[in-house]
């Protein structure tokens, strides 16, 4: 570093996005009738309109501190409430966004000035706002159950935090408050002990006592993590209950009674009873507590207790219910396991033990990545069903219920119906009073549905076993006839027979005896023809005309397939003018034309191309067949990629998805793309016709019916079906994937399902549910992929619209925790982390109008220890090829190894080179010395060490691997312990600085050179002890100049700061200086990135952007 | 993970059961020991948030027993010998490690019998039950109660009379407080390190009763946000304060320890649990009356090592007031076993029970319920 004479310009830093937790939500109902979500994200509020998703504002709120709750002002009957104001908090930090504010920012309009962060005295659980005697008025209740009073402005802007009042002091993971008139507030708090205590307080200071203890609670047997009060529930005329619900660690949910007679009667009720808890008392778990002989009858006051979710339960909030007690309360819980549940709480009020209850489980709904729901917000609007927000810690938003259905074309009626034969039968004998046909007898247990196929949207037809069909044309409910039939076509059905939809109002069937028919919704039933054998499936080809349609017939045991034609100009079928000659044993199970090929899939998962030209009659040999080695499943679709002719997709009940791209002419076809979503059993999958086209699977999962878009990682519906292997068919409008029909047989009934949209929105998409590892940026900053706790890689693309990112693919091959991730290029990546894995997944885009990533794991890394339970730490790509195609890479594994492979990238295979083994320290970072072949290794004791080996020539036998013995040519002591984050730079041939982070809070900056003797040397070491208050989780050199270095680090303690290395007064040593330091929003940092020219991205619990720049941000 | 499995990721977990310990985090105390000689002159310790108790475990075998425990009872005997043979080790220094590894070997685990002391007394203190342990007074406890001091000070003194003494301060202090609880972690970063911070205050809430000046304090803390204004609050009490992460506390956990040498009560303080400090501003007056004496004490170990302190230039501009970074310590020498890297087991090796099986979680009943109910994804169903 020659020294500098101009001085540069100090480098800032200013955050661009950010992607974290959803930790407070909340509705606002303004007076324009359009509601508004209310979420708080890291430091940010946003305001979202619930009807368009779109983000109408956000605002920074507090300067560091994330956003743990948000209150609106509101009415008890969730009518509109701009009359007050936002109560935010988080942490200690507290503050009131006053009304004309809210407007504002519902207008899409910055309040012209912040107000005030206040500070409590202790952390914040809840809070609220309020009016009494016309005042507005304010409280906090604090981890100590602590109530602090806020004292605001008439116009609602904060002026003062009040003193702190408490009965007792133990320390809360939950508390809930609620008004209970101009001058209480009824306060609820969860113990870490697994007790609640439940008290009010009066804020007119002139009574001899500002509060009173009400119950104290126990019967949990872990913390208690929520507790919401519930309003007043009118139970019978003039008759009113108010609960508490809590949830637990113990993993159950408890509803409790907590009105009684003072409650009832406020005005007078706040005399002292022997009730108060004016000591603190003795807290335990379990039988640990001592209750007070006053308070054991209040755990018989627990109303309801069930046990629900897979993990902790964080929240509990009441739903809508109808006054009178007439239907039942709903309750929902939000949990760990990222569901959501719903619960029916049903009352009894009537017994002599007072309120009594019991909580029944209805639905679980999946709603976030990884782990966690930390917010949730219940909104309960007279005669509405419940809008209910979930945010987790994937950032994601989901959002149902109070959702009015547009009524748009295409949709569909809601209705999930079960009907027996008999049912069937009754409803034809009603609908069509005069049979055309001899009535079937009741009550004949042998009968059974058969096949069903979707004539239209708003038709579906059913073969039987009698050999029977009905049909049903849907208008709101199904109304069901039977089809005139031949006595001839009906014996020939019986017992067995096959029936696909075609195309439109069409369907073909099979029969036994080889016979094929065409029924059309508004013709008789025609023989299209006989093949000599009984007819095994009937596959429509995808992908051709739907007017002019074709599809594969094929006959059990024949050996080949026969192709059906419809002509429309002439309404002719015709069959066996041309055919696919198939190999031995082969069944197939799809069909699709694409371009000029006919690819079939069979059920081994055989996927075989067949050159293809309207012309052509006679026997089409197959071109060329394929089969992934690891299935043995059949192929159970197969789909041209929109405005593709060279692209298709094919499903497998193997659970996953694979796209191919077919060479020229025909001659074959190769795998660009393999996918598991969450499915068990893909059965098939259809691209919607929207702008962008989506893909929508369906398939089992278990028990389930599962109902997919592969494209936005939604479940659009789960039902429960009883598992695979049974007969049905589903159907949805092209342009509307979240409308769905389905129709299945279900313990000998049938099941007719229709949803007119999905019950759960995405509101705002997230990312990876657990804490961010590893960030690495392809060659050209062409894609941004990022690895997480959970396993997951994603692989993102710069939003075209805005800041932030789009997720182009979801990575799910790992088993355990990814450690390390690389490019090589754009379209090759590198992962690897526990139980000795490392895997190489290519990446490419295909040709069609669906914009996905081709990706697939391509190679992977099998030279494992017999228990396969090390980890690979980090691995590297050397600078340069060996021959054409061979590259070496390095890789560092915990048992204090590293070892050098060749990796052949045609034959995508390794080769051992050799190892060279550490002191015991595990390693964890490693790399290539910019240049050369050297490797530096990080380690856990604090040491880099340089790895050399000797020249190398390889012996007689044939390998590309190098051979040379590894050993260490410098060993560096940098740290006290862990490096936990490194980086590299050669500013110009044989000078190479070196930056590190530790966990000793240190950053440090080595200067290495090279001597005569062609030997590293060592021109210097500096060390900033404490960079950051934590570990330097992260660190990149982002500026590597001539005369300067500049590196970014990140640390735990959530600050991310820019560093400047220049030389040292009269060119001796480094001079260093830290330019910014800034407040991130990410916890338990990970890893930080250079994304693209002047931009870093961070992950750790989210992600985040920032821009650096050497000038001053306006 | 199978145990054997888990006894190759984790030497310690292995070293423990070889070597009868309650849990692994007694090497920590041992290596915190090692580096900071807790245990020097010390006759009078309350252990906070003990249970299962390895730490009164390490109380009571070196204070009481008499024991005394070296680098060899966690020492990687094959990395020292790697590390002598990659030249880790500085060659300058290679005379007094030989010295120090002779009186390593003598040091190692000894015992004299004869000495078994009776002057000490240790009192250790859960919600949990604690097995007993020999020497050692367990009391079933909330650190937060004020109940809980008089209780303790009658531990340490029988002759302590509640009604006599008016205030909560000991009238026979101790020499040493430790606490290595830490809660359930939630995964919500913010209030893990809020509750942690709490439990952390509980304990210097209790130590400020008890301790008498010139005192240690050492207790488990998580190096998050604003972990820098928790240090410049305990440097109001103590000295020299210090993180320090021992060589057994994995390198990917959040957890070090706060190690608070020279108890110095700031001047007309007095402790009481019923006006704890981590609440309130009580600390924040404290604090700025302090002011001036928090300065930044250099790191202790750095300088000796060849590498160039630099102390940069800040022109970010930030406010640091109240902000204060300990001087971090690594504890247990280089060749102390690394708890992260994985381990090749001796052939033949037979994995161990653990000493005490983990005290039961509070969804036990859950778990069970849900395997009667038929496996992990039957659905739970609870009478009442």
């Amino acid at each position: 570093m020659p020294q500098t004479s101009t001085p540069h310009p100090r480098t800032q830093l200013r955050q661009n996005f950010v992607l974290s937790p959803i930790t407070a939500l909340e509705f606002y109902h303004a007076e324009s009738n359009s509601s508004y979500l209310l979420a708080g994200e890291d430091t940010w509020l946003r305001i979202y309109n619930v009807a368009t998703s779109r983000l109408v504002k956000q605002l920074r709120v507090f300067n560091s501190q994330p956003i743990h709750g948000i209150h609106a002002w509101k009415s008890d009957d969730g009518a509109p409430t701009t009359e007050g104001g936002l109560l935010i908090w988080g942490g200690q930090s507290v503050m009131v966004l006053p009304p004309t504010s809210v407007t504002l920012l519902i207008q899409g309009t910055a309040p012209p000035e912040l107000p005030t962060e206040f500070y409590a005295p202790d952390w914040i659980y809840d809070g609220i706002l309020f009016s009494s005697k016309g005042e507005t008025r304010g409280a906090l209740v604090t981890a100590h159950n602590e109530i602090v009073t806020l004292k605001l402005s008439p116009d609602g802007n904060l002026l003062e935090l009040g003193p702190v009042v408490s009965p007792s002091r133990p320390i809360l993971y939950s508390a809930n408050l609620t008004l209970l008139d101009d001058n209480t507030i009824l306060v609820a708090g969860g113990t870490v002990f697994g007790e609640i205590i439940v008290w009010k307080f009066c804020f007119d200071s002139s009574r001899p006592s500002q509060w009173e203890v009400l119950y104290v609670f126990s019967g949990h047997e872990g913390s208690i993590f929520g507790v919401t009060i519930s309003p007043e529930i009118e139970v019978a005329p003039g008759s009113k209950v108010r609960l508490l619900a809590s949830c637990s660690d113990d993993r159950t949910i408890r509803i409790w009674d907590i009105a009684d007679r003072q409650l009832a009667a406020t005005q007078d009720g706040m005399e002292i009873d022997s009730k108060t808890l004016g000591e603190a008392r003795e807290t335990g778990f379990g039988g640990n507590s001592e209750v007070k002989e006053e308070n054991k009858n209040d755990s018989t006051r627990c109303v309801a207790v069930t046990m629900g979710h897979l993990s902790r339960i964080w929240h509990v909030k009441f739903g809508e219910y109808t006054p009178g007690l007439e239907g039942p309360i709903n309750v929902y819980s939000f949990g760990e396991d990222t569901t959501r549940q719903k619960w029916e709480l049903s009352l009894d009020v009537t017994g002599s033990e007072g309120c009594k209850g019991a909580l029944k489980h209805c639905t679980t709904d999946s709603c976030h990545s990884g782990k966690n729901i930390w917010s949730a917000a219940v909104s309960n609007k007279k005669g509405q069903a419940s809008l209910i927000a979930t945010g987790g810690a994937d950032g994601k938003i989901v959002i149902s219920g109070g959702m009015s259905s547009s009524g748009s074309e295409g949709d569909y009626e809601a209705f999930n119906l079960s009907l027996s034969f008999d049912d069937v039968l009754g409803q034809i004998q009603e609908n069509s009073p005069t049979p055309f046909m001899d009535p079937l007898p009741k009550g004949d247990p042998k009968h059974a549905f058969q096949k069903y196929a979707f004539l239209s949207d708003s038709r579906v037809i059913t073969t039987t076993s009698p050999g029977r069909i009905f049909v049903a044309d849907i208008q709101e409910t199904p109304k069901w006839k039977e089809v005139r039939l031949p006595d001839e076509v009906v014996a020939d059905l019986r017992s067995y027979n096959i029936m696909r939809s075609v195309a439109m109002d069409t369907v073909v069937l099979g029969s036994s005896t080889g016979n094929v028919y065409l029924l059309h919704s508004r013709k008789p039933i025609r023989l299209v023809g006989n093949l000599s054998g009984k007819i095994q499936d009937i596959l429509p080809l995808v992908g051709v005309d739907v007017q002019n349609w074709q599809a594969v017939i094929t006959v059990l045991g024949a050996d080949r397939a026969y192709i059906l034609s419809y002509d429309a100009s002439t309404d002719e079928p015709s069959i066996g003018g041309l055919t696919l000659s198939l190999p031995e044993h082969y069944i197939p199970t799809a069909a699709a034309q694409v371009g000029s090929a006919i690819i079939l899939g069979s059920r081994v998962g055989v996927v075989t191309i067949y050159s293809f030209s309207e012309d052509r009659v006679g026997t089409i040999r197959p071109q060329n067949w394929s089969r992934d080695p690891k299935t043995k499943d059949a192929i159970t679709a197969i789909v041209p990629l929109p405005g593709s002719s060279r692209d298709f997709l094919t499903t497998c009940r193997d659970g996953k998805y694979r796209m191919y791209t077919i060479w020229r002419e025909n001659r074959g076809f190769s795998l660009q793309h393999e996918i598991s979503p969450p499915m068990g059993m893909i059965e098939g999958a259809w691209f919607t016709t929207t702008e962008n086209p989506e893909l929508i699977l369906h398939g089992f999962k278990g028990k389930q019916f599962v109902y997919y878009n592969a494209t936005t990682s939604a479940v659009l519906a789960s039902l429960e079906c009883g598992g695979a292997h049974r007969s049905f068919a589903i159907i949805s409008p092209l342009t509307n994937p979240n409308a769905l029909r389905l129709i299945f047989t279900k313990s000998s009934h049938l099941r007719f399902y229709s949803q007119s949209s999905t019950f759960l929105r995405t509101l705002k998409e997230g990312g990876h549910g657990r804490e961010i590892r590893a960030v690495a940026c392809s060659a050209n900053f062409k894609y941004i992929a990022t690895a997480a706790e959970d396993t997951v890689i994603r692989i993102w693309s710069p939003s075209p619209t805005g800041p932030g990112f789009k997720c182009l693919a979801t990575l799910e091959k790992h088993s355990s925790g990814i450690q390390s991730l690389q490019w090589k290029g754009d379209h090759t990546l590198v992962s690897c982390g526990g139980s000795e894995e490392l895997f190489i997944w290519s990446i490419t885009r295909l040709k069609s109008d669906y914009e996905t990533l081709a990706v697939k794991c391509e190679a992977f890394w099998n030279f494992h220890t017999k228990d396969k339970d090390l980890r690979i730490m980090a691995f590297d790509f050397s600078n340069s090829y060996i021959g054409e195609y061979h590259t070496e890479f390095a890789i560092a594994l915990s048992n204090s190894t590293i070892q050098t492979y060749t990796y052949g990238e045609r034959t995508l295979e390794f080769e051992f080179g050799s190892e060279g083994r550490y002191t015991g320290a595990c390693p964890t970072q490693l790399r290539y010395v910019p240049g050369c072949e050297d490797i530096i290794v990080a380690y856990t004791d604090g040491h880099i060490a340089i790895w050399t080996r000797p020249f190398w020539e390889p012996g007689p036998e044939i390998t590309s691997a190098n051979k040379a013995p590894l050993s260490i040519e410098l060993l560096l002591k940098l740290h006290q312990s862990s490096i936990k984050s490194f980086d590299v730079v050669s500013p110009h041939d044989g000078r190479y600085i070196i930056a590190t982070g530790g966990d000793d809070n240190a950053l440090i900056v080595a200067d290495l050179g090279i001597d005569d003797g062609g030997k590293y040397k060592v021109n210097g070491r500096y060390r900033v002890s404490s960079a950051h208050g934590a570990a330097v989780t992260g660190l990149k050199i982002v500026r590597d100049d001539a005369d300067l270095i500049e590196v970014v680090t990140v640390s735990n303690d959530q600050r991310i700061k820019l560093w400047r290395a220049e030389s040292g007064q009269d060119g001796q040593g480094i001079k260093l200086s830290l330019q910014d330091n800034r407040y991130s929003g990410i916890a338990d940092v990970g890893d930080v990135e250079v994304i693209s020219s002047g931009k870093v991205m961070v992950g750790g619990v989210g992600m985040e952007v920032w821009d650096f720049n050497p000038f001053k941000w306006p | 993970m199978g145990k054997s499995s888990k006894d190759k990721r984790d030497a310690y977990y292995r070293l423990a059961k070889e070597q009868g310990w309650r849990a692994r985090s007694a090497f920590k105390l041992l290596q915190l020991d090692e580096e900071f000689n807790l245990f020097e002159n010390v006759t009078r310790v309350v252990d906070l948030c003990a249970a299962p108790g390895s730490w009164s475990q390490v109380l009571s075998r070196v204070l009481i027993k008499n024991e005394k425990f070296g680098r060899c009872a966690w020492e990687d005997r094959e990395a020292k010998f790697r590390q002598r043979m990659l030249n880790a080790i500085p060659s300058e220094s290679t005379d007094s490690q030989q010295q120090e590894e002779r009186q390593d070997f003598e040091m190692t685990n000894s015992q004299d019998e004869s000495s078994n002391r009776s002057d000490v007394k240790i009192v250790s203190i859960d919600l949990q039950p604690i097995s007993p342990l020999p020497g050692v007074i367990t009391l079933r406890a909330d650190i937060t109660h004020p109940a809980t001091v008089p209780l303790l000070l009658k531990a340490l003194d029988p002759s302590y009379d509640p009604e006599a003494s008016a205030n909560q301060q000991a009238q026979h202090p101790v020499d040493l407080v430790i606490s290595d609880g830490a809660p359930d972690v939630t995964g919500l970063h913010d209030l893990d390190i809020y509750v942690q911070s709490q439990l952390l205050f509980a304990a210097l809430n209790l130590a400020l009763c008890v301790l008498k000046p010139g005192g240690k304090f050492v207790a488990k803390i998580f190096r998050g946000r604003n972990v820098d204004l928790l240090y410049a609050q305990l440097k109001v009490f103590f000295e020299k304060v210090y993180v320090a992460k021992p060589r057994s506390s994995r390198a990917s956990s959040v957890e070090a320890f706060i190690v608070c040498i020279n108890f110095q009560p700031p001047e007309g303080f007095k402790a009481s649990l019923e006006e704890p400090l981590g609440v309130g501003s009580r600390l924040s007056e404290l604090q700025q009356q302090q002011q001036d004496s928090i300065c930044q004490s250099g790191p202790s170990k750095a300088g000796d090592d060849g590498i160039t302190e630099v102390i940069p230039e800040d022109l970010s501009g930030s406010d640091n007031k109240y902000r204060w970074v300990a001087p971090f310590v690594a504890c247990g020498d280089l060749s102390a076993f690394d708890s992260d890297a994985s381990y090749k087991l001796a052939a033949g090796h037979i994995s161990l029970p653990p000493v005490q099986p983990p005290t039961a979680p509070p969804y036990k009943r859950a778990i069970e319920l849900r395997r009667q109910n038929g496996g992990a994804y039957g659905k739970p169903v609870v009478s009442k």
